[in-house]
């Protein structure tokens, strides 16, 4: 629905609209492990061939060392 | 719910030694109402003004423009729930109220920082950064700009000057509840005389035979932003709950009450369009004839996740379904994801089989490049435009500003066109009083 809406190619699935990047309810380790994650996906997107709008899920992200 | 709506037409407005309506003449005493604002303690200073559409006048800093109404006879009081006001059900009974005449709460907050200016007058987005805020903030009564409703009110200008010492909630609550004294006193001259027109609006009997429909305005919330909470007095409050919550179902008579009012952003005045809106006088005029107006849907805007924003849609489409609505209109009070939030309830009536007519400021269309609206479902057809929110022309110079304790002559020079929804926000219509539209519809 958003994708479509969005009409972007690639769209990386984030948390509020206030905090795209991170999740205030998260303690701090977390949350930024969860910004690593976002960003991780967010590099994935980039590398991947799309042929229409397509979300990328940082849920689906394997954890990188940091 | 019946509720007689009787109106005072007001022709002129003068200061007088007696605050007074008659036959359509409004006279003020200047002092006794500065009184009223300031007697607090909490205000250090406030000017009154009077205009009329025509006048060579420009306003600044207008905040909110509100009715001046008053219960006299039935449950409950106008502007309900806010303030400490009686939360009892209102749009039953009979209500006064002056036509052709409106208050304007106009706050000179330039000597406050961008931080303390922001909010609550102004939103988030202000907060942290100066903008330049002059191209926004001005209504024209005459010239291009002078634009529905502005050009067919009598305006009863207040300015107030903000005080720097207040918190935001304070601060927010000082001015509005002096706005408020205003109204409730200038109400108290038409209370007990006959008024010289009267409508009756009932919507409790309905026509099996004639289809249903509801309205569904979206008011944003600034539960997200509010200092103090959930519970703030700030933005668009439904008897005078300002969080955000599930719609709530209003009776059409309610509304013309005031049981919705406040607005959320700077230059967005919408208590007295929400008070007049033309969707809810119609369609509760048109009740019994040719539709059923079930009831209006308060939708809140500002979820901050994608599923909170698809529930909110969903349970206002149910709602409407399970009024028996076969039409909705459904229209919005800010761009952004407010916009989205909007679409997206457009999306979820269709798909419960209610034909959904979104009735929508456009945004910007960039001299043609970019589309008119922020998103586009399939399921939204059905759309009225209000215009862009532009005025292709010049505002030309004025005499005299209206809504500074000290205006800059800058205010009073010749100003330059507004493209498009991105330069004012004064001129936005998202209830349809005028013909503002890009392209004549």
């Amino acid at each position: 629905m958003i994708p479509f809406a969005a009409k972007a190619g690639r769209i990386v699935r984030g948390m509020r609209v206030e905090h795209v990047c991170g999740d205030p309810n998260l303690s701090e380790e977390n949350d930024a492990r969860l910004a690593r994650r976002i960003v991780d996906t967010a590099l994935r997107a980039l590398q991947t061939e799309v042929d229409g709008p397509t979300v990328f899920d940082p849920a689906e992200e394997t954890a990188s060392a940091t | 719910m019946q509720l007689e709506m009787g109106t005072f037409p007001v022709a002129s407005i003068e200061f007088a030694e007696e605050t007074a309506w008659d036959d359509g003449n409004l006279r003020i005493n200047r002092e006794e109402l500065l009184g009223l604002i300031l007697r607090q303690g909490d205000l250090e200073w406030a000017d009154i003004d009077i205009t009329s559409p025509g006048d060579s006048v420009r306003l600044v800093n207008l905040k909110d423009l509100y009715e001046i109404k008053s219960k006299v006879d039935g449950p409950g009081t106008v502007y309900p729930g806010v303030f400490g006001r009686s939360v009892e059900t209102v749009g039953q009974g009979r209500t006064h109220r002056m036509g052709g005449v409106a208050v304007g709460l106009l706050v000179d907050d330039e000597h406050l920082t961008a931080g303390e200016r922001a909010w609550p007058h102004e939103g988030g987005n202000q907060k942290k950064s100066e903008q330049s805020r002059t191209h926004a903030r001005f209504i024209d009564m005459s010239g291009p700009g002078n634009l529905s409703p502005y050009n067919s009110l009598n305006l009863l200008c207040l300015t107030i000057y903000a005080p720097a010492d207040l918190n935001h909630e304070d601060r927010y609550t000082a001015l509005r509840t002096a706005v408020l004294r205003v109204i409730d006193r200038l109400a108290e001259t038409i209370a007990d005389q006959t008024a010289p027109e009267s409508e009756v609006f009932n919507t409790d009997v309905e026509n099996p035979d004639l289809p249903g429909y509801v309205f569904i305005p979206h008011l944003a919330s600034g539960e997200w932003q509010a200092e103090a909470g959930p519970r703030s007095n700030f933005g668009a409050a439904i008897y005078g709950q300002t969080r955000l919550s599930s719609p709530w179902m209003l009776y059409p008579t309610e509304m013309m009450d005031g049981a919705v009012m406040g607005t959320y952003m700077l230059g967005r005045p919408a208590s007295w369009q929400l008070s007049n809106s033309p969707i809810v006088a119609e369609l509760s005029r048109r009740h019994g004839k040719t539709c059923n107006f079930l009831g209006c849907l308060i939708q809140r805007t500002n979820w901050t996740t994608q599923p909170e924003k698809e529930m909110a849609a969903e349970r206002a489409a149910l709602m409407a379904k399970r009024l028996g609505a076969a039409g909705a209109i459904v229209t919005t009070d800010l761009r952004g994801q407010r916009f989205l939030e909007t679409a997206l309830t457009v999306q979820a009536c269709e798909r419960q089989g209610i034909a959904t007519i979104l009735l929508t400021e456009e945004e910007d269309n960039e001299f043609g490049t970019a589309p008119p609206l922020l998103v586009s479902f399939p399921e939204v057809t059905s759309i009225v435009s209000s215009g862009t929110g532009g005025v292709e022309e010049p505002f030309p110079a004025v005499e005299r500003v209206i809504g500074s304790r000290d205006p800059s002559d800058e205010w009073l020079q010749e100003l330059p066109a507004i493209h498009g929804s991105y330069g004012s926000s004064y001129l936005a219509d998202y209830y349809g009083f005028g013909y503002n539209s890009f392209e004549d519809f």
